[in-house]
């Protein structure tokens, strides 16, 4: 991954929610989410784009110079992927509905959208099921990513594996056991890790990402969380190597017309100097909250000041909270587009401070830090 | 015209931004598209956020932050349209609320009030109301009710140095009423002048020399301003028969709807062939949908992400607000004519002829016509 770490913002088909060029051009966008159910059904469109001169993929979708990252299943849709009995594919939710999709036909879809990364298909088998269950299942997820790695060897696209199993902990080794031989291959280049995305369940967090770890310790992969990408889940993936997160969370917040409060980024190198450098623990992470301003509830959003002060977005530098409250009464979409705005914002910012600090080599000091004031 | 925002070439479009928010569409958005003037509604703002909060933080345009000009309507429209119940009286108009079912009455001292405290640079006189096809004693009632409503307006508006109320002329498609309307409001001296009660599904050739017969008559000097007209022809047609100003919510409503204007008509986005077409929805468009994405592209994007609704409605505004500066600049270099025929020859390539309403009204404009 050219960036550390690498945020991978959600689309659809391509599109950033309710984010227009002009509206992106102060958020310095670098990656985008390449959901496959968004794009099954326009194949035809697709193959006869390859033919027109001057017209890529990326230009079609005016993702030019973005990473893109393609993945069967992207957290801000329901549902996408359903688990199938037969072995050659799985189910995923396209615009038409649920379909049979053979891993054959994600990977020539793959070819056809050339992405920087791409996460090879999956089944994460039912809640509650049996051990066969289980392992069919990742059986399958593992015979899914040995198909991609061959098939797309003879193009640039980095494979990832998909480690299913929530938190359990037998799962997740069986889902990183039968995926190891992946290792061998010179375009696998690292895993994404599903189930992560229960709140405050740190302590199975932390047991579940250190047995994926153990099984792949001997190899220089690079691990990818998939999920809404919740700052606290960023802060304490960081802390345990991960380099990228999936990110949806400040387009749902936006949806849901609430609007991010990071804490202070800006910390006094004495006040990090007395902080350990060693990987954040789990019980730090307990009880800590996200601050944010809800606008359909929250009786002093109707101020008629920015949602923060000190944000330098563009929607802090040019409304107020008075307005967009205004906005979600009148039930206007553009409260939506303003608080995407400046929830991504808040996103970026905080790329940007983690890459300082992991060059500055105060990561884990700078956590600690941010989380002392939470 | 110089209004207190500053200068607006004319004629020109105004946007529709109802209740302070163009659908989809940031201000930082419509100021770089150009626009110089928008227009707000004061029914739907007087009921939120309320006449009381907006002079309490300035007016609107401090509120949405929008540092160019506004013009609100007076609430007549909606009041009408909107409301299940409405009684019009002398005194004003008790209509029941959409948002809540309660009872309201607004006199023509109320919508100024509310225009007041909004702080719009133009505002409009509150009139009676009624459906163009309306004829006989109603239409009569409401042509004659609407005068008297001009001089309760015009003595209750507080704010005569930085606000410009203009009248609306009604009368509907009757030339009597019409004439009546007119001069009375001449006798009140204003700084423009609006034609009302049209657009309201009357005959075109009605419709034409309805407004004919008001820039005729308006003085010369002062702007016009053609209330509820937005389709590319008619603003067109009506600029060269002396309208300056125009409004309608069609550019963005249908762009929600995935249209969009072309020189050639209406493109359907959603329509299947549009699928693999990979061209931007008009070449040499500079706006953002058609520099950075294909039909082809919004065709698949429409009706599932927003953000299609938003550039659509980016592109249609984009269309009218240069067509207007595009005709604005064959005035002044003499080459209207020229200009009028290139558009019509283009919007109406597809049909193959130019209805018999345009040239008879281009006619009576002494711009000659050629038919396709």
């Amino acid at each position: 991954m050219k960036k550390s770490p690498l945020f991978i913002y959600s689309t659809r088909i391509g599109a950033y929610y309710h984010l227009t060029p002009f509206n992106q051009q102060t958020l310095n966008l670098e990656t985008a989410l390449i959901s496959a159910g968004d794009f099954f059904h326009m194949e035809n469109t697709l193959k006869k784009l390859e033919s027109q001169p001057n017209m890529s993929f990326r230009k079609y979708i005016n993702q030019e110079k973005k990473t893109l990252y393609m993945s069967s299943i992207d957290n801000y849709k329901m549902k996408c992927v359903e688990r199938s009995s037969n072995y050659d594919g799985v189910k995923i939710t396209q615009l038409g509905g649920n379909k049979f999709i053979k891993n054959q036909q994600y990977n020539n879809l793959a070819r056809l959208i050339n992405p920087d990364i791409l996460v090879s298909l999956t089944e994460q088998s039912e809640i509650q099921t049996g051990y066969n269950s289980i392992k069919r299942s990742a059986q399958k997820s593992a015979k899914f990513l040995k198909e991609s790695l061959n098939e797309l060897k003879d193009t640039q696209i980095c494979i990832f594996g998909a480690i299913q199993g929530g938190l359990d902990i037998d799962q997740k080794i069986i889902a990183a056991e039968t995926q190891r031989f992946a290792a061998d291959y010179q375009n696998f280049k690292g895993l994404t890790l599903y189930g992560f995305n229960q709140e405050d369940s740190w302590r199975e967090k932390d047991m579940a990402i250190s047995a994926i770890q153990t099984v792949f310790h001997e190899y220089n992969l690079q691990y990818v969380l998939a999920g809404h990408g919740e700052i606290l889940s960023i802060l304490w993936g960081i802390s345990w190597g991960i380099k990228g997160f999936e990110i949806e969370e400040p387009f749902r917040f936006a949806q849901n017309h609430k609007a991010l409060l990071l804490p202070k980024l800006e910390a006094k190198k004495t006040e990090l100097q007395c902080l350990s450098g060693d990987r954040i623990n789990f019980y730090e992470l307990e009880g800590k909250k996200i601050r944010f301003v809800n606008f359909a509830v929250t009786s002093d959003s109707k101020e008629n000041v920015p949602i923060d002060p000190e944000c330098s977005c563009v929607v802090c530098r040019k409304h107020t909270k008075l307005y967009i409250s205004h906005l979600v009464e009148c039930k206007e979409m553009n409260s939506q587009v303003l608080l995407t705005i400046h929830n991504i914002h808040q996103y970026v910012q905080l790329q940007q401070k983690l890459e300082e600090m992991h060059n500055q080599q105060q990561l884990n000091q700078w956590i600690r830090w941010v989380l002392q004031q939470l | 015209m110089r209004l207190p925002h500053g200068e607006v070439k004319t004629p020109v479009y105004m946007p529709v931004g109802t209740k302070g928010a163009m659908k989809g569409v940031t201000y930082q958005e419509m100021d770089d598209l150009g626009c110089k003037l928008l227009l707000a509604n004061t029914y739907h703002l007087a009921y939120k956020p309320g006449g009381d909060l907006l002079e309490k933080v300035g007016g609107l345009h401090n509120f949405v932050n929008w540092k160019n000009n506004i013009l609100t309507d007076s609430g007549g429209f909606q009041m009408v349209s909107m409301s299940q119940l409405s009684e019009v009286t002398e005194e004003g108009v008790t209509f029941e609320s959409p948002y809540d079912r309660s009872k309201m009455h607004l006199r023509p001292e109320d919508s100024i009030h509310t225009q007041n405290q909004i702080g719009a640079d133009i505002i409009m006189a509150l009139d009676d109301v009624v459906k163009t096809a309306t004829a006989g004693l109603r239409m009569q009632e409401a042509s004659e009710r609407t005068t008297r409503w001009l001089d309760r307006d015009i003595a209750a508006h507080k704010r005569k140095h930085d606000q410009n109320l203009f009248p609306i002329v009604q009368g509907g498609v009757d030339s009597k009423l019409r004439e009546q309307s007119l001069n009375d409001l001449i006798q009140r001296e204003a700084n423009g002048y609006a034609i009302g009660g049209l657009a309201g599904g009357e005959d075109k050739a009605d419709f034409w020399k309805t407004v004919v017969q008001c820039t005729t008559k308006l003085p010369k000097n002062k702007p016009r301003y053609l209330m509820g007209v937005g389709y590319p022809v008619d603003i067109v047609v009506c600029s060269c028969l002396g309208v300056d100003m125009f409004d309608c919510v069609f550019s963005t409503r249908t762009a929600r709807f995935g249209t969009a204007f072309t020189e050639h008509g209406f493109l359907k986005l959603k329509n299947n062939e549009i699928a693999n077409v990979f061209e931007p929805i008009q070449k040499g468009c500079q706006c953002q949908a058609c520099k950075n994405y294909t039909q082809s592209y919004l065709h698949y994007l429409i009706a599932k992400e927003e953000v299609a609704c938003h550039l659509i409605s980016i592109h249609n505004l984009n269309y009218l607000i240069q067509l207007m500066l595009n005709l604005h600049q064959s005035i002044i270099d003499g080459k209207l004519t020229g200009f009028v025929n290139g558009f019509l020859k283009n919007w109406y390539q597809r049909e193959g002829k130019i209805p018999q309403w345009v040239i008879e009204a281009l006619e009576y404009a002494r711009l000659p016509i050629e038919q396709l």
